[in-house]
């Protein structure tokens, strides 16, 4: 249960522009228990700007999402991994190999899962083999940031099971171990193959992995795939190198075109040799997309004028919760001269940004208190909803890539003073001043290019283009 | 070991408690200087919970949610800035700050 003074219902859109007219989807989660939650549109003109400014200033819109709804909790399944969906029946001795670079050690970090059979880091860090409720661990920690080569295997048979672990050629190879003995015969490894967490139930997975793996091997009869982390870097795809063809995909955004096992500093770049950066970075707090279900649909009304808008939900007794977006004039009808660009990329970079909650030099800089308020509690509270690209994951690397697909607790004209929030202020200027604008965003000029600012006369940027 | 504060400098309490926001004085800058330090500054932040409202709270390592300190409520920031120095003068000085 959150704290009674957080924001009881959250939610994010499938968007952040729309057009009027245009349907837009809605996906709630609600946090306090309440059976029903109430949604509604509003236009914003000005955010919270504190007593010496004009302070919160929407309007309401009516649309069919007016009122109260039914509302439940929605699961987020964080951490990154990857997955090999059509695996076929596994017989025979399993075998398997990968790479492993640690990035920090601490609980149990699966590595590969094939159903009751799981290759992972036990809770000190070695490599361990699980096979069914039966663990076999060489008892000898990885390094972490340091790779290390890792095999198993387990034959249904006898029972028979092996692991090793061994670092690659540098100053501690005196750290392999290896151990074998013999477990419960008849445990049958099964698809879908998991790297860098295992699976519960379908969109739920535990045990995840930080850090960096590389070619991982599966062996079976009749069986010897390899997966190439190096071919397609660029994409969601895994490609498995032998003639099964047996590919996979990532979840929840690993990092890619990373260094790997081979890089020797002789290019910088992946694209100059990919076999350089073959490895995946796996974080247990990476995520892309909440995946939540849909909660409400609902049509922009055909002359909503352009500008700031948030879908405003509340629980009784509990402060608000804005999911903000931006409302771009129907293509060919722009009839300002003056568009506002609004920065959406910026508050993507920007959005659950997590440092101001931990202890920090902000207040030497800054002269006064760090002030946060409620909703930016709730965020310390749910480490699933993912990080901003100013912070770092658990193991110390930087986060790199920024998702709209989950609930955004920045775009919203309350709270810190920054980014969306701030340019309400343009907003309330131009209002104020009687000047007719239109608002198109980032995410609008990347899509159509030029050609959408060219009816303006005047372009303005936001307080962080 | 003297106190890292001079516990007899009350003027540059009074100064603070009326302009806590903005240029000081050379003297006050730098007792200000030594209570945000980190080792000093009791990792302090504002929480605000609505309706012009503040609580004092405590970040805590690794972006956990901060402690709060529900016990006062403020309805201007310049109140919780004065009480988050009275609490870094007890620690650095050992007694409480008495000002009329």
């Amino acid at each position: 249960m959150t704290s009674p003074l957080t924001p009881g219902v959250i939610g994010y859109l499938d968007a952040l522009t729309a057009r009027p007219g245009e349907t837009v989807t809605l996906r709630v989660s609600v946090l306090d228990g309440s059976p029903r939650y109430r949604a509604g549109l509003v236009r914003l003109i000005s955010g919270e700007t504190g007593s010496n400014g004009p302070g919160l200033k929407e309007e309401a819109i009516a649309t069919s999402i007016d009122g109260e709804h039914d509302g439940a909790a929605q699961y987020t399944d964080a951490g990154s991994y990857a997955i090999v969906d059509a695996l076929p029946t596994l017989s025979g001795k399993i075998e398997l190999a990968l790479l492993v670079r640690p990035g920090l050690v601490g609980g149990i970090q699966t590595l590969m899962a094939l159903g009751p059979l799981r290759l992972v880091l036990d809770e000190a860090g070695a490599a361990a083999l699980i096979v069914g409720e039966a663990t076999v661990s060489t008892a000898r920690p990885l390094r972490p940031q340091w790779w290390h080569r890792i095999t198993a295997s387990y034959d249904p048979a006898t029972g028979d099971a092996h692991v090793a672990s061994t670092p690659l050629p540098g100053p501690h190879a005196e750290r392999a171990a290896a151990v074998a003995r013999r477990v419960k015969n008849g445990i049958a490894a099964t698809g879908p193959l998991l790297l860098a967490a295992e699976r519960l139930a379908p969109g739920r997975t535990i045990r995840h992995f930080t850090g960096k793996l590389e070619a991982p091997r599966l062996g079976a009869d009749g069986l010897a795939a390899e997966w190439d982390f190096a071919t397609g870097i660029s994409t969601t795809h895994i490609e498995d190198r032998s003639s099964h063809r047996l590919h996979g995909r990532t979840i929840n955004a690993p990092k890619r075109a990373v260094t790997g096992a081979a890089w020797d500093g002789s290019v910088h770049d992946w694209r100059q040799d990919p076999a350089h950066y073959a490895a995946i970075h796996f974080h247990a707090d990476d995520l892309y997309d909440a995946g939540w279900q849909e909660s409400l649909r609902f049509a922009l009304p055909d002359e909503l004028r352009s500008g700031f808008y948030a879908v405003k939900l509340t629980t009784a007794g509990r402060p608000p919760f804005h999911v903000g977006f931006v409302v771009s004039p129907r293509r060919g009808k722009s009839q300002a001269r003056l568009a506002v660009l609004a920065s959406t990329m910026t508050y993507l970079a920007y959005a659950n940004y997590r440092r101001r909650m931990s202890p920090g030099p902000f207040e030497l800089a800054m002269g006064a208190l760090p002030t946060v308020d409620m909703t930016d509690v709730l965020l310390a509270e749910h480490p699933e909803f993912g990080a901003s690209t100013y912070d770092m994951h658990e193991d110390g690397s930087g986060v790199c890539h920024a998702s709209a697909r989950r609930p955004l607790f920045n775009m919203r004209p309350t709270g810190r003073f920054w980014n969306f929030s701030m340019d309400l202020c343009l907003i309330d200027w131009l209002e104020a001043q009687g000047i007719d604008y239109e608002v198109v965003s980032d995410h609008d000029l990347h899509t159509h290019g030029a050609a959408l600012l060219a009816p303006y006369r005047v372009v303005m940027t936001g307080s962080h283009p | 070991m003297p106190p890292l504060i001079d516990p007899s400098r009350l003027d540059l309490a009074a100064e603070y408690r009326a302009h806590p926001f903005g240029r000081h004085s050379p003297a006050l800058q730098a007792l200000l200087d030594t209570m945000r330090r980190a080792e000093h500054c009791q990792d302090l932040i504002l929480v605000g919970i609505g309706d012009s409202r503040w609580m004092l709270g405590e970040r805590r390592p690794n972006g956990q949610p901060p402690r709060l300190f529900t016990d006062e409520v403020f309805t201007r920031l310049e109140d919780g800035e004065w009480a988050a120095f009275k609490r870094r003068w007890r620690a650095l000085t050992g007694s409480e700050l008495d000002l009329p």
